[in-house]
């Protein structure tokens, strides 16, 4: 009866697991539990989660699991397969541990007709990188301490209380961006992969073109030269490139317009400045000053 | 069979008007709930020495309906309509006679249902069950459609020992995830035969992953099967045993900061088997090397022992090398260009395929 006691109470003082399929949500998710909840990721910021290798670890990660958080609007839909592997019902699709971030977040490049591959790779529910949009994190940060609260009511004081301070947090930082902010809007920039539209929601930076044709589509040779050309016409003086893309084609385009590449953080944990969800901010906008300033 | 004709040209009708409605962009309304469709269409060309070995056309279609039943089950339905064009023993003349009555199976042309189960997803302890017709998990490749396969054909330890597309079980599967710190995961299937000439069979299946990072992967897999096994086809005589086993490996280097550009890919297996009394073993060892965004390059190296069609001569030793080479201008389409080079048996088996694989609808993705 002892050793009963004694294991249950055990147990008890393990905190939850909160599995999520990235970085960037695992960053925001452990600011607003702290210590209450164990908090992991499966997909390394470094990683294009587009290409996401479905490997049984994953999956014994979720079988372990009191709740999954993802991305949503399809980005990370491999991660129902490995729930499907995982076995826990915690998790399945309408259970309280299913997750989806997205749910109340601002949202662009919603599709008003019809959707098909002739367009690309395209997204039918929304553009799915919204958490580029600081805003969007908060909003995030809000849906979550709402659903940790329903499934831990006796840990929700915690969980608003960490979403407060993710809150002070941003705006403090949103204050130390302003002299960053003032420089970099207006400008006109190229990326690799239509990903940066909630970024330029925030910053003010002005996107015209991508090397991709279409989304996930790799740069073609008629493609690029179009796209110089209207980069010479547009003055566009920056390439973003995230880091999974070759730097190749990026540096090829510079070489032919006189702009420069820049490589930037889509999530936290793709370059090492970003460790973060805010600090990922904080790199990006310092990235941008920097390479506009030389 | 022309039932199952008429089923796929409704279930045709039906893909085009649901695509319709899902390909609006808006997650609410009916095509919220409707079943993913998907169709998987395989052309191919191929040239043989034997100048008779020339022809091209379609190749296959496969139909997938995907959806989940309720909270507790999910059903799938996988119908898969083969012209045999890349069987190995394929002739004009064949495709011909294919042509004209697709019913026939004449080396695995026809329409057929490849998979069709029900899976309960809500057991409890780790255990999940299917129901139906579903691909045997004996070993890894087994279990993958032949799409997802590195190679044009299934290795011949598959084909030859297991039947034409491998081996499927009408029955139950269960499996079990062991709560260990490494993926371990148990399978048990079986196939209780409907009448007495037909095969009763039980595989039981052992499943490891072992993670090394982010960048790397090993599956380790080994397997035994048992069936009634009938001596003659009048015979009243018939023994349930083992006959059949096989185990394999699985080794991949995928980076994930580089992840669209490159990974390799190392697999191998051996099976055994035990038909009409006389006993085979074979194995493949493949790499797959992906050395661009949009290339790959395979090749695979097979030797098995088959039953041959002289009787004093029961069993023939084959083995052959193939090379490969894939192109994807998108995720969605793959050109596939292969040479099979025959080591033993004659020089005029040496050939050439282009095969064009295309995807349409929500195609799921796969596991590791």
């Amino acid at each position: 009866m002892a050793l009963a006691t004694l294991l249950t109470a055990l147990l008890a003082a393990v905190p939850p697991l909160v599995v999520t399929t990235t970085q960037d949500l695992a960053s925001i998710a452990s600011a607003v539990a702290g210590s209450e909840l164990r908090v992991e990721y499966l997909v390394p910021g470094i990683a294009n989660t587009h290409d996401v290798e479905l490997k049984p670890s994953y999956a014994l990660k979720l079988a372990k699991s009191d709740a999954v958080v993802r991305v949503g609007l399809g980005l990370d839909d491999w991660v129902l397969a490995l729930v499907e592997n995982s076995r826990n019902a915690r998790l399945k699709p309408g259970a309280p541990g299913n997750i989806d971030a997205s749910e109340n977040c601002s949202l662009l490049d919603l599709p008003t007709g019809k959707v098909d591959r002739s367009m690309g790779d395209v997204h039918p529910y929304g553009n799915p990188h919204y958490l580029l949009d600081p805003e969007n994190g908060v909003l995030v940060a809000r849906s979550l301490g709402r659903r940790f609260g329903a499934l831990w009511p006796d840990r929700k004081v915690v969980f608003d209380s960490g979403v407060a301070r993710f809150e002070r947090d941003y705006a403090a930082r949103r204050g130390q961006w302003a002299p960053l902010l003032d420089k970099v809007r207006g400008m006109k920039v190229v990326s690799y992969h239509r990903m940066w539209g909630y970024f330029a929601r925030f910053s003010g930076i002005e996107p015209v073109g991508e090397l991709e044709p279409k989304p996930g589509i790799p740069p073609t040779a008629g493609h690029t030269r179009a796209l110089v050309e209207k980069m010479r016409v547009d003055g566009v003086r920056l390439i973003i490139r995230e880091p999974f893309y070759e730097a190749r084609t990026p540096e090829s385009v510079a070489r032919s317009t006189g702009a420069r590449v820049v490589t930037l953080a889509p999530q936290v944990g793709a370059l090492p400045d970003a460790g973060d969800y805010l600090a990922m901010f904080d790199a990006n906008l310092r990235l941008l000053a920097e390479a506009l300033g030389n | 069979m022309s039932v199952l004709r008429l089923f796929l040209v409704l279930l045709l009708a039906a893909a085009v008007q649901l695509a319709a409605a899902q390909s609006v962009g808006t997650p609410f309304g009916q095509a919220a709930e409707n079943p993913s469709l998907s169709a998987v269409g395989d052309v191919a060309g191929r040239y043989g020495l034997d100048e008779s070995h020339w022809f091209a056309g379609m190749a296959g279609v496969e139909l997938g309906v995907q959806a989940a039943v309720d909270p507790f089950a999910k059903a799938d339905f996988l119908l898969h309509y083969s012209t045999g064009l890349l069987e190995p023993h394929h002739h004009e003349d064949e495709s011909a006679a294919v042509a004209a009555d697709a019913d026939e199976h004449e080396h695995g042309a026809g329409l057929g249902v490849e998979e069709a189960l029900v899976t309960l997803t809500s057991l409890p302890g780790g255990l999940q069950a299917s129901v139906g017709r579903m691909r045997s998990r004996i070993g890894l490749v087994n279990v993958q459609h032949l799409h997802d396969f590195s190679f044009v054909a299934y290795p011949k330890i598959v084909t030859g020992y297991w039947g034409e597309e491998g081996l499927a079980v009408d029955g139950l599967r269960a499996s079990w995830l062991a709560p260990l710190p490494i993926w371990t995961e148990l399978v048990l299937e079986g196939q209780k035969a409907l009448d007495e000439h037909g095969p009763d069979i039980t595989t039981g299946g052992l499943n490891l992953f072992l993670p090394f990072g982010d960048d790397f992967g090993l599956s380790v897999t080994g397997f035994a099967e048992a069936d009634r096994h009938q001596h003659e086809e009048d015979s009243a005589e018939a023994q349930f045993g083992l006959h059949g086993f096989g185990g394999g490996f699985r080794f991949k280097w995928k980076p994930a900061a580089r992840s669209l550009y490159t990974y390799l890919l190392l697999q191998g297996e051996l099976h055994g088997r035990t038909l009409e009394e006389q006993s085979y073993t074979g194995f493949y060892g493949m790499a797959e090397y992906k050395f661009a965004r949009q290339w790959t390059a395979g090749l695979l190296f097979e030797q098995a022992g088959l039953p041959a069609e002289q009787e004093e001569e029961p069993t023939e030793n084959s083995a052959s090398l193939s090379a490969a080479v894939s192109f994807w201008p998108s995720e969605f389409q793959r050109l596939r260009l292969q040479y099979d080079h025959p080591l033993s048996g004659e020089a005029e088996d040496q050939r050439v395929t282009l095969a064009w694989t295309f995807i349409i609808g929500p195609h799921k993705p796969h596991s590791y």
